[in-house]
């Protein structure tokens, strides 16, 4: 009885840990894909001079928007 | 009346808890795994993020026609959760990534004005409360800065500059004549950021014709109007082949001052006291001295359980700060136009030397609450 119960939450620690590293892996794709997806836009910048080295917002590139990636959910 | 015995066999010891002991033996290992597992993947993930973060900000600044190209440095300073850590706190961990962006139509441009000298950009992100990451340091260091030379011959026009001039034209890349044998050179020995191997290897190329001559092989083509035997042979401002002084009322590359020649080896005593002043041991480059980063970690945590005759209720808090503490070292000797300040004593340069502490702070929290009826 005590080893099928060792065995189930084993079990779920398993799935649970293999989900989220799943998880992790698929934001390191979709970032990928939407860096790519916006490489054009990000390097047409305009040629001006516009640029303060020690204002960072200044030097904030286009980045990649992450809220539209699905969230974590271990039971899908 | 005597009480009932019952005998216990030695075989029969511990054995009811086994299978609670295996589990307790192989959870252990097993959480250590789910760990390592989950920090690799936050790792991957955030290394990814910081690396797309440093190009995407150096193609930003390139795109600025002052600059047309960008030298960016993100150190950004991540949580790391860790399960067998109480409360699962772990620790911070920086994730640095780095660009360099010439846009090639710009590749000869030369810096004219004090904007636009090459400089790298260094910022330090630290996370803060729900893993927002906060700015905490902007650095922005200049790699090349101007200074003056003089009693050199006057340049007519650029097809016809004498060897002298275009042996400053080889070593330098960037030569500006400013009429009556005035040059302005783009040095990137003198600037903030300074770098020990490209500098000595410079002084090399100024005071030994040797190394002047081959550098000058692979960097042109050589016909009859350009000899490098004849160009590498011209005498240019002290210290030179000839003079090993420096000399403040004509200008010139102090940093090779004062050199000694022992079996063919060049010693360069002025650039080898300014990278001593760094202080860290082995210090080839201004900048960021990673290997003097010192780490300090706070952890505030508590559990309060309040019991009632209807529910339990757990209240976790943990606070942790860690703070980071990192040297940087500048050679802060320009004026506010990027041009060098003059001393009359090439060692007084090295006084310029500044080390200070940059310090960037990872911060978290935790509230937990946790209700259970009876």
């Amino acid at each position: 009885m005590e080893m099928t119960a060792a065995l189930v939450v084993l079990m779920m620690l398993l799935v649970g840990a293999a989900r989220v590293f799943v998880w992790l892996n698929e934001r390191i794709a979709y970032r990928q894909y939407h860096y790519e997806d916006t490489r054009v836009q990000a390097g047409s910048a305009p040629f001006t001079e516009y640029v303060v080295l020690s204002n960072q917002e200044h030097i904030r590139g286009l980045e990649v928007n992450e809220s539209s990636n699905p969230p974590l959910n271990i039971f899908r | 009346m005597k009480t009932p015995m019952v005998k216990i066999n030695k075989e029969d010891y511990g054995r009811s808890g086994q299978a609670l002991l295996e589990l307790a033996v192989f959870s252990t290992i097993f959480l250590m795994i789910l760990t390592a597992v989950v920090a690799y993947g936050m790792r991957y993930s955030f290394n990814q993020r910081a690396q797309q973060l440093a190009f995407r900000r150096a193609m930003k600044i390139a795109s600025d026609k002052n600059y047309g190209s960008g030298s960016y440095m993100l150190i950004q300073e991540r949580h790391l959760p860790d399960f067998s850590d109480p409360f699962g706190i772990g620790s911070s961990m920086p994730f640095t990534a780095s660009a360099n962006i010439v846009r090639t139509y710009e590749l000869d441009a030369q810096a004219e004005t004090e904007d636009s000298l090459p400089a790298n950009v260094i910022d330090i992100e630290a996370v803060s409360e729900n893993g927002v990451m906060e700015p905490a340091v902007g650095l922005v260091l200049k790699s090349a800065a101007f200074r003056y030379e003089n009693g050199l011959p006057d340049t007519e026009d650029d097809e016809d500059k004498p060897e002298l001039i275009r042996k400053y034209d080889l070593i330098y890349d960037g030569v500006i004549d400013q009429n009556g044998g005035n040059y302005k050179i783009i040095d990137s020995c003198v600037a903030e950021m300074v770098d020990y191997s490209a500098c000595y290897q410079q002084a090399m190329k100024i005071v030994d014709v040797e190394t002047c001559t081959r550098h000058c092989r692979v960097s042109v083509t050589e016909d009859e109007d350009t000899n490098c035997s004849s160009i590498c042979g011209q005498v240019m401002n002290p210290p030179n082949q000839n003079n090993r002084n420096y000399d403040p009322s004509r200008g010139g590359a102090w940093y090779a001052a004062n050199y000694r020649v022992s079996g063919g080896v060049y010693t360069f005593p002025v650039l080898d006291e300014v990278f001593e002043r760094i202080g860290s041991a082995g210090a080839k480059t201004m900048g960021l001295q990673f290997q003097t980063t010192v780490s300090e970690s706070t952890r505030d945590t508590s559990i309060r359980k309040i019991e009632t005759t209807q529910r339990i209720v757990t209240e976790e808090r943990a606070d942790w700060q860690d703070k980071t503490t990192r040297s940087l070292a500048i050679l802060n000797n320009l004026n506010s136009q990027g041009e060098q300040i003059n001393h009359d004593n090439p060692m007084a340069f090295a006084d310029a030397v500044e080390v200070s502490d940059i310090e960037s702070s990872a911060t978290g929290r935790i509230r937990q609450t946790f209700t259970t009826p009876k």
